[in-house]
């Protein structure tokens, strides 16, 4: 019995989750409080946008209930001929980022805190952002309360003009609540709400918008030909405002997680969904379903898909019509993402361990339509990960 | 909102499992944040690609652009 018993301590301290409610007898068996890791992350498009995003982690256990320091370090290595930028004379692009990120968070008792700060830094874009963090039982591990709150300071330069010709700001506060309740010995659930606030500059500097008269539409109609990246240029004014956003958002999300582990089947079952609402006008839902299927003591297999459907912020047109030039719309945009479509994603994931070591792969296509976006009606995404984890 | 808070409390409600019924909720696949590394590289590549934030995504630096 006491055999079985230490055994079981054993398996239950194998748990990772930094708020997955845990016990203080793991302690006993606590393996090393080192971990490291490498990732890296793969993205490419038919907008002729590639991304590699590696990225390498490690990570000091200071106790079993998540208390841990850990460093991270991201680079983005993005290679870009997008059209919402290349149609408005901007050439391809090439541009790399670094991100570091840093976090100590302290088990006392039923509670941790945590403290979280994290930089980075690109050609025309500079980011500082400070977190804390609160992780409570509510006098049981069966139910985590988490509160976080972020700051985050950011500065946008246009690249290859002096700062002072072009320096903008935009500062972001969000604010979190989550609770995630053990139902059964076998299911567990969460929700989050999110609330996030900004203030300050949200255009991308290159942006500019196409201009047309009611007279110009009127004349592509009968033309016969549909405005699109074909021709547009050939019916727009001459004029390409900049993109103009209103200065101030108010966003809010909630996010409901359902897992459940099928023991005689070895799957491990998770649904979510997210309501997404904010004062742009933008209403989103995201729907996710997953499965990871221990096929052996070492190797897991996975799959996932992502449904993804948002309507378009209030000021959103397809073509903005004016009368002539010196008539702007006060908002105007060519960002897709305030445009409404819908996005699916497949995908698969095959995993690999033998302790210490433990090693991914994931793959996933994603299809996105667009309704109403001038440059293109759909857009086809490859997006892998791969990575490589040493736990001792 | 305020069904959202009664969902909550009904939640806090449920009955407590034992550390010894605790094993499959310990499995890495029940993690209800996966692994944090990796969910911040995935989940700042989603928040690129989306108009939503929020909810179990994070975020990151950088501006993001296209």
């Amino acid at each position: 019995m006491r055999l079985q018993l230490i055994l079981l301590l054993a398996l239950t301290s194998t748990a990772v989750a930094q708020e997955a409610p845990a016990d203080d007898a793991m302690e006993a068996t606590e393996p090393s409080p080192w971990a490291a890791s490498l990732d890296a992350l793969v993205y490419a498009d038919t907008d002729a946008v590639q991304i590699y995003s590696p990225q390498a982690s490690v990570r000091y256990r200071l106790d079993p209930d998540g208390g841990a320091v850990s460093a991270r370090a991201t680079v983005d290595v993005i290679s870009a001929a997008s059209v919402d930028v290349v149609s408005q004379a901007t050439p391809h692009f090439d541009e790399v980022r670094y991100q570091a990120d840093l976090a100590a968070s302290k088990a006392f008792g039923d509670h941790t805190p945590g403290l979280a700060y994290r930089f980075s830094i690109e050609p025309d874009y500079l980011s500082h952002g400070i977190g804390g963090s609160l992780q409570s039982r509510l006098g049981t591990p069966d139910s985590v309360l988490a509160l976080g709150y972020d700051l985050t300071l950011d500065t946008v330069t246009r690249s290859g003009s002096p700062n002072a010709a072009f320096e903008e700001s935009l500062t972001t506060h969000t604010a979190n609540i989550g609770l995630t309740q053990v139902l059964s010995s076998r299911s567990l659930v969460r929700l989050v709400y999110t609330f996030t606030a900004q203030n300050g500059y949200m255009e991308k500097v290159y942006r500019h918008v196409p201009l047309f008269t009611a007279a110009a539409i009127a004349r592509a109609q009968a033309d016969g030909v549909p405005l699109g990246l074909d021709n547009f240029d050939q019916y727009r004014l001459s004029e390409r405002p900049p993109e103009e956003v209103p200065d101030r958002r108010l966003r809010h999300a909630i996010a409901l997680r359902a897992m459940h582990y099928v023991p005689s089947a070895k799957v491990a079952l998770r649904l979510d969904y997210q309501f997404y609402v904010d004062d742009w006008g933008l209403l989103a839902h995201v729907l996710e379903p997953s499965v990871r299927w221990q096929v052996s003591d070492r190797v897991e297999l996975g799959a996932f898909a992502r449904g993804y459907r948002q309507n378009a912020a209030s000021f959103w047109r397809r073509t903005y019509v004016v009368d002539d030039a010196g008539s702007l719309p006060e908002y105007r945009t060519a960002d897709r993402d305030l445009s409404p479509y819908t996005a699916m994603t497949v995908g698969g994931r095959v995993g690999w361990s033998n302790r210490p070591w433990s090693f991914y792969v994931e793959s996933s296509v994603v299809q996105t339509f667009y309704d109403d976006f001038l440059y293109r009606d759909r857009l086809t995404a490859l997006v892998s990960q791969v990575g490589v984890s040493w736990t001792p | 909102m305020r069904a959202a808070l009664a969902f909550v409390l009904a939640l806090s409600g449920c009955a407590t499992t034992q550390p010894w019924e605790r094993e499959l909720l310990a499995k890495p696949a029940m993690a209800p944040d996966g692994d944090p590394d990796r969910e911040a590289l995935r989940h700042h590549y989603l928040g690129t690609r989306e108009g939503a934030v929020g909810g179990f995504g994070g975020g990151g630096g950088g501006c993001g652009c296209n």
